[in-house]
């Protein structure tokens, strides 16, 4: 019976997890370390009186709203250590759809995309427009899936303007 | 027949229109102070990227303007939590809420980790003023100083009675031998003279209440007194209330 359990076992072969599927594994690890990285280096910080972003503008920023009276000393400080990691995830993320893309530069679709695909970034849909981020991710599963994209400068109604992508 | 109008029933020209009046030129925030500084994102975007990536234009700008809407955004539900707790101040742990409660979970440990460690850093210096941030450390007690000595008349008006007095199973010191005092021995207290109406009032039942004018210490160490000195109880005893002086039948 061990024998037969083991013949049934080899004969289905056991196929591997999509591409997409991977992919979004790794970039979950890969933001999982980065967060892990960004609590080493506050646990690490020894120097609180430089700060990689101006107090004074984030301050000008938090006044803008007109509801706002007074800001406590330490609050413009919190927060210039959260927009740098506010900067950091939402680059990483872009970085990841960009690598999807096989691009080396980081593009605003790619950060259009990180905004559409993450839940939180939503309060930013207004700042990058919802066709740009379905652009992006339509290209991306385009060539995922191996179709063919418009040449660069012609028109996508020209019959002739397709050619399909290498595969690398 | 006259028409309606003298113009012809064309109706009248509208007043003009007030000229809309503009906001002082500091209240008017330019777009360069409304975003952060370039250089400073582009730095900050540079430590995520491999060596060599290349960054867009438009990429970056679009991060300024999502990170000048970060801080807005952030700031407004913190601003509200203030304005339901009836506060004026924005302090560091309502942002740090604010965060948390607007979903940016992954935020709030390494945050509430830098909160307390700047904190520490600066000497537990002043917390926010009432923020009782989710999961913000509370800044440590901060010991009140010494009080000032006491004028030189404090005890005017003051009779302390020093019974021999000591802890249970420690010598009373001013004796030749140990005495070893009981446990049910009450604490001294101390009696102020009479004033307004001839009450008198008892503070205390121990130590605590007049050591910080002992200089820290409850009782001396080599008087038997208590650790008032003779000085003082002289002092406090004839300079008590005068005794009212009878009609003269002279």
């Amino acid at each position: 019976s061990e024998e037969k359990q083991q013949r049934e076992s080899f004969s289905i072969p056991k196929s591997p997890p999509p591409p997409q599927t991977l992919a979004k594994l790794r970039s979950q690890q890969q933001l999982q370390m980065f967060w892990a990285e960004q609590y080493r280096e506050i646990e690490a910080t020894t120097d609180f009186k430089n700060h990689n972003l101006p107090l004074a503008r984030i301050k000008k920023i938090m006044k803008a709203d007109e509801d706002v009276r007074m800001i406590a000393a330490e609050a413009p400080v919190v927060f210039a250590r959260a927009c740098e990691m506010f900067i950091l995830e939402l680059t990483h993320r872009g970085w990841a759809h960009a690598e999807e893309n096989k691009r080396r530069t980081l593009q605003k679709s790619d950060i259009a995309a990180a905004i559409a695909r993450t839940e939180v970034f939503d309060f930013l849909v207004d700042i990058v427009p919802r066709d740009d981020a379905k652009d992006a991710d339509a290209a991306a599963a385009a060539a995922a899936a191996g179709i063919p994209r418009p040449a660069a400068g012609v028109p996508a109604t020209d019959p002739l303007a397709y050619y399909y992508v290498p595969q690398q | 027949m006259e028409p309606a109008f003298p113009n012809g029933g064309a109706a009248a020209p509208p007043p003009p229109m007030a000229a809309e009046q503009l906001p002082p030129a500091a209240a008017v925030v330019r777009e360069q102070d409304r975003l952060m500084p370039i250089a400073n994102v582009i730095r900050i975007m540079r430590r995520v990227l491999p060596p060599h990536a290349k960054i867009s234009d438009d990429a970056k700008e679009v991060i300024q303007e999502c990170v000048s809407e970060f801080i807005s955004f952030v700031t407004g539900e913190a601003n509200d939590r203030c304005h339901r707790e009836h506060r004026k101040t924005v302090t560091a742990e309502d942002l740090v809420w604010a965060m948390d409660r607007l979903g940016f979970d992954d935020y709030v440990p390494p945050l509430t980790a830098y909160l307390r460690r700047m904190r520490e850093y600066e000497g537990g210096g002043s917390g926010g003023g009432g923020g009782g941030g989710r999961g913000a450390a509370a800044a440590p007690a901060v010991v009140p100083p010494p009080p000032p000595p006491p004028p030189e008349d404090a005890f005017r008006y003051v009779q302390v009675h020093h019974p021999v007095y000591a802890a249970p199973g420690e010598p009373v010191q001013g004796y030749g031998y140990p005495v070893a005092m009981s446990s049910a021995l009450p604490a001294p207290h101390v009696h102020v003279g009479v004033r307004g109406g001839g009450q008198h009032e008892v503070f205390g039942g121990g130590p605590a209440p007049l050591a910080v004018y002992y200089g820290g210490a409850p009782y001396g160490e080599a008087s038997s007194r208590g650790g008032c000195s003779a000085a003082d109880e002289g002092s406090s005893s004839s300079s008590a209330s005068p005794a009212p002086v009878g009609p003269n039948y002279e």
